[in-house]
Order: C-alpha cells, then structure tokens, then sequence
C-alpha cells in the first residue's frame, strides 16, 4: 500500500534522483571510456562528477543583447521539471505526493522542459542556440502525443491516474508484457524529452552544441544536469507504469524500485550510446502516421480487456 | 488557502496585463504563459486537480507553439526597440474599464445564495457531467469534428497539392516534398 | 468572500484580454487577448461549482 510521505520529503526527492541521475552520468562516462578504449579506472569513473565543482566555479558567460530573464528561467526550467516530476514517483511504498492525477503531473512537468529548452535557445541572442531550441520545439511535437497516449494505456490499464493504483494493477502480470508497443513509446519518449540518445539534437555537435551553445558555468552545469535528471525521472516512473512498481519476492519494496529503476537507467545509457542521433524532419511524420494510430490502437487493448472482465 | 490566492491571483491579472505592455513578443508569450500557470495553480487549489494539471499541460505546449508564430509573424521579435502596434488605445482602455466596472458591480451586488449542499466527492467528474452529459455523444463528434476542420484547413492552404507531390499522372512514390524522410506516403 | 474574490479575477482577466483583443493591430497579439478572456471564464467556471 503506498503512502504519501510527510512534507519534509519533497526534499529528499531532489537528492534520491541526484544520486541515481550521478549512477547514470558514472555508467555513460564508464561506457564512453571503454568505448574509446581507455582503461577503466576510478578516476574515469568519477570524471563526469568531477564536472560538477568545475562548471560551478566557471564563469557565466553572457551574450550581447540576450534576453537574460528568459534565458536562465528556461535553463533553470529543466532541472525543475525532472524534480517535480519525480514528485509523483513511488520509492517502493512510499511516495513524495501521492496525488489522484499522478500520471497527467508526470506529463506537465515533462512539458515544461518545452517552455525551458525554447526560452533557452531563444535567450542567448545566437542563432545556433535558437536553431538548437527550435529543433526541440520540433522534436516535441513528434514525441508528446505518443507519449500522451502510451501513458494513457497505463492508466487505462489500471482504470486510475494515480501512480500508486497502476503500480498495484500489475500484481498478476506486468504492463510492460501486455502492452509492450507502450512501453517502447514510452522509453523512446524519455530519451525525447531528456534530448539524449537518439534525440540529442537541439543539443547536437553540428550546432556547437545548439541549447547548449551559450551555457558556461552554473547555467550549462543546470542545463545537463537537467537532461539527466529528466532521463533518471523518466527511467524511475517507468517502474510504477510499467514494470509492476516495488512488487517483487524477497527484497523490500524499496529495493526492489531501486533495482528496477537502475535496470531501467542502464538499458537507457547503454541504448543512448548505441542508437544515432536522428534529425525530427526524418521521423515528424512517422511519429504522426504510425505512432499516434499505434499507441491508440496500444490503449484501446486495456479498455477492452476491462470491459471483457 | 487564501494566502496562496492572494499570491496566485495578482500574479494572473499581472502577467496578464504585461502582455500587452512588452516590447518583446517572446516575452509576451512568456507572461501569457505564467497568467495560464497561475490560473491552472488556482485550479488545483479549488479541488479540480485534474483540471488544472490539464490547463497546466495544455497551456505550455499551446503558448510555446503560439511563441514560435509569434517570432515567425511579428515585425519585432525581440523588442529590441520599443514598439507598439495599437490602435484606439484610450477607446478600448474605456471599454474594458467599464465593462469590468460592470462586472464587479454585478459581483459584488448579486445576492449569492448560500452553498446548499457541499461540493461532490469528485468535482472533476461532477463539473464534467454537468457540462456535457446530457450532450455527450455531440461533444464526441464535435472533438472529431474540430479535427478533421483544422486538417481540412491546412491541406487547403498549402499551395501544393497532389499533382505537385505525385507527379502529373499521380503515380509518382515516394512523394516529392521539401521535407525528406517520413513514410513514403 | 471567497467566491466575489474569484470572480473579481475572472472579470479583472476578462477585462485585460478585452482591451487587447480591441486595441491591438495584429492578429496573433488579438489572439492572446481573445485566450486572457478564456483564462477568466475559466477561472470562474472553475470556482463556481467548487465553493463550500
């Protein structure tokens, strides 16, 4: 049974999912390593970390005539968003605000990173910045409606927005096994809306790093720590949605969420560093003409079985 | 409860009125945006979660779309100059005085009755039924409707039509568009 | 108290958005007026039923 934890929680949400996001940035840095064929050591390891203190103690760079005000609430939007997000997810059983639309939260706070990546891009008073947030612009076009209604399975499945309930749904069998199309949705979303993977490219190294262009200092250290904290989000409320939440024999609930948010993570960071980046105008129109009909047809498959029983 | 209100609700009416006062339009839409956030906040803090979390989701996406034809449409994106683009200011300020002078007259001479009864155990669901139950096979057809208005709309304003894209005898595949990639159709 | 409150928002924001929607030239920035006016009808609509 999952309960709501006393206030002071919503401050622990903020470092649980720090700590995770760090486990991720460890693991791609470990990946990138092998992968360049250097030797794994702990110094590779803790590389990525030790960006933290170098970008908080960098200089913030500021351009001429840029739109400040915009320009730092949209950076400040992103990290934000994936720790209001992770408001709504539950640690084995318990959960920082257990609210009766959990899943339709989950979605807004995605959509503020929307809001965040434009004023972003559009703030520096650079063109490669704001071809970098237009191209985000673009991007969530294509993965919010798929991602809309592979959310709407789940909480069809459970006949319940709230987290906890579709959690609870899956003691028989998991979500994940009887509607894989969205599942798949829903990872390929994650990656969209944390612009990582094969969606990197508001953030692409053909535009010098588009959103990211302009960012030093603090604001980048926001800004990637954003796109991290998002994936983590993402990563853990795939748990409650889809792969039966803290249920599990032997550990506690806890452990088994935290397992399972790992397991979700490394297929993710392992994934991001295999899929190549893909430019929106490739895959706009599948995203409309197949994926949308496809996730509706995926949630259809709930709400029939619930009128069969 | 009403402390909140007292932060949201000047927040609303502020950015609200700021719209109109920015030079820069990104800036406009951005106040747009947060008078749409603090009204959906205002949702949720009458009871209507669904509603206002609704109002916050779908206000970000539309004001973010509306920013990108803003800055595509607009002679002055970025205010970086002053500009205003109005016509018959002191007739419309008057207009919107009065009429909201008449409204709050209207508020605040209005006779309230008393609540009877309390509010429903799920006033999302109740305020929904009320509104479109007895009309709820219309609201089904009118979202489909709308739909497939607004498609209609934009097939018909493209000025390239199917002889363009296929070809003269419509037999060419894939089709010739300026965007490549997509499914071939 | 409370409801004259709400509803004193809900015109103040109709109010702003029709002075927009009449004093501005363009059709996007009519438009923004037109949505300040849906803002306020959405505000009471959503306070009107809810009260205690």
């Amino acid at each position: 049974m999952i309960t709501s934890a006393p206030l002071w929680s919503v401050l622990v949400v903020p470092a649980l999912l720090a700590a995770f996001a760090a486990a991720a940035v460890t693991a791609d840095g470990l990946l990138a390593a092998r992968a360049a064929g250097r030797p794994l050591r702990a110094a590779v390891a803790a590389g990525p970390l030790a960006e933290v203190p170098r970008l908080l103690a960098g200089q913030r760079r500021s351009t001429v005539a840029s739109d400040a005000l915009l320009w730092r609430l949209g950076v400040l939007s992103v990290p934000a968003a994936g720790v209001l997000a992770a408001l709504v997810i539950p640690f084995g059983d318990v959960t920082a605000s257990r609210m009766s639309v959990g899943v339709v939260w989950f979605n807004a706070m995605e959509v503020l990173t929307w809001a965040g990546l434009w004023m972003a891009g559009w703030g520096a008073n650079s063109a490669l910045s704001l071809v970098g947030g237009y191209r985000f612009v673009a991007q969530g076009l294509a993965y919010e409606l798929p991602l809309m209604f592979a959310l709407i399975a789940a909480a069809a499945g459970a006949q319940s927005l709230d987290v906890a309930d579709i959690a609870a749904a899956q003691s028989h069998l998991w979500f994940a096994v009887w509607m894989p199309a969205a599942f798949v949705i829903y990872l390929v979303s994650v990656y969209a809306f944390s612009f990582l993977g094969p969606f990197a490219y508001p953030a692409g190294r053909d535009l010098a790093g588009g959103v990211l262009a302009e960012l030093s200092g603090a604001d980048r250290l926001a800004l990637e720590a954003g796109r991290w904290l998002l994936l983590t989000a993402g990563a853990g409320m795939a748990v409650p949605l889809f792969l039966g939440g803290g249920a599990g024999p032997v550990l506690p609930a806890w452990a088994w969420s935290a397992a399972k948010t790992l397991a979700v993570l490394a297929l993710l960071v392992w994934g991001r560093r295999r899929l190549p980046v893909l430019r929106a105008d490739r895959y706009a129109e599948l995203a409309w003409v197949v994926l949308i009909p496809l996730a509706i047809v995926q949630a259809l498959v709930p709400a029939l079985v619930d009128l069969a029983r | 409860m009403i402390a909140i209100f007292w932060v949201l609700a000047p927040l609303a009416a502020a950015s609200g009125f700021m719209v109109f006062r920015f030079s820069s339009m990104a800036r406009a839409t951005i106040a747009l945006l947060v008078s749409f956030l603090a009204s959906g906040a205002l949702l949720i803090l009458l009871g209507l979660g669904y509603l206002g979390v609704v109002v916050i989701l779908m206000m970000v996406m539309e004001m973010i779309i509306m920013a990108v034809f803003m800055i595509a449409y607009m002679m002055n994106p970025a205010g970086l100059m002053p500009m205003s683009m109005t016509h018959n200011k002191p007739r419309a300020r008057a207009i919107s005085v009065t009429s909201f002078l008449l409204l709050a007259a209207g508020i605040f001479a209005v006779p309230w009755p008393p609540r009877a009864g309390a509010p429903p155990a799920s006033p999302t669901f109740q305020l929904g039924a009320a509104l479109m139950g007895s009309q709820m096979l219309t609201m089904v057809t009118l979202g489909f409707v709308l739909l497939a208005t607004m498609v209609t709309a934009i097939v018909l304003a493209t000025h390239r039509g199917r002889y363009d894209r296929f070809g003269d005898d419509l037999k060419r595949r894939p089709a010739a568009d300026p965007a490549q990639g997509g499914v071939g159709m | 108290m409370s409801l004259q409150l709400f509803l004193l928002l809900a015109a103040g924001l109709f109010a702003i958005g029709l002075y927009g929607a009449l004093s501005q030239q363009s059709i996007v920035m009519i438009m923004m007026g037109l949505e300040l006016m849906l803002n306020g009808v959405i505000v009471a609509a959503g306070r009107l039923p809810t009260g205690r």
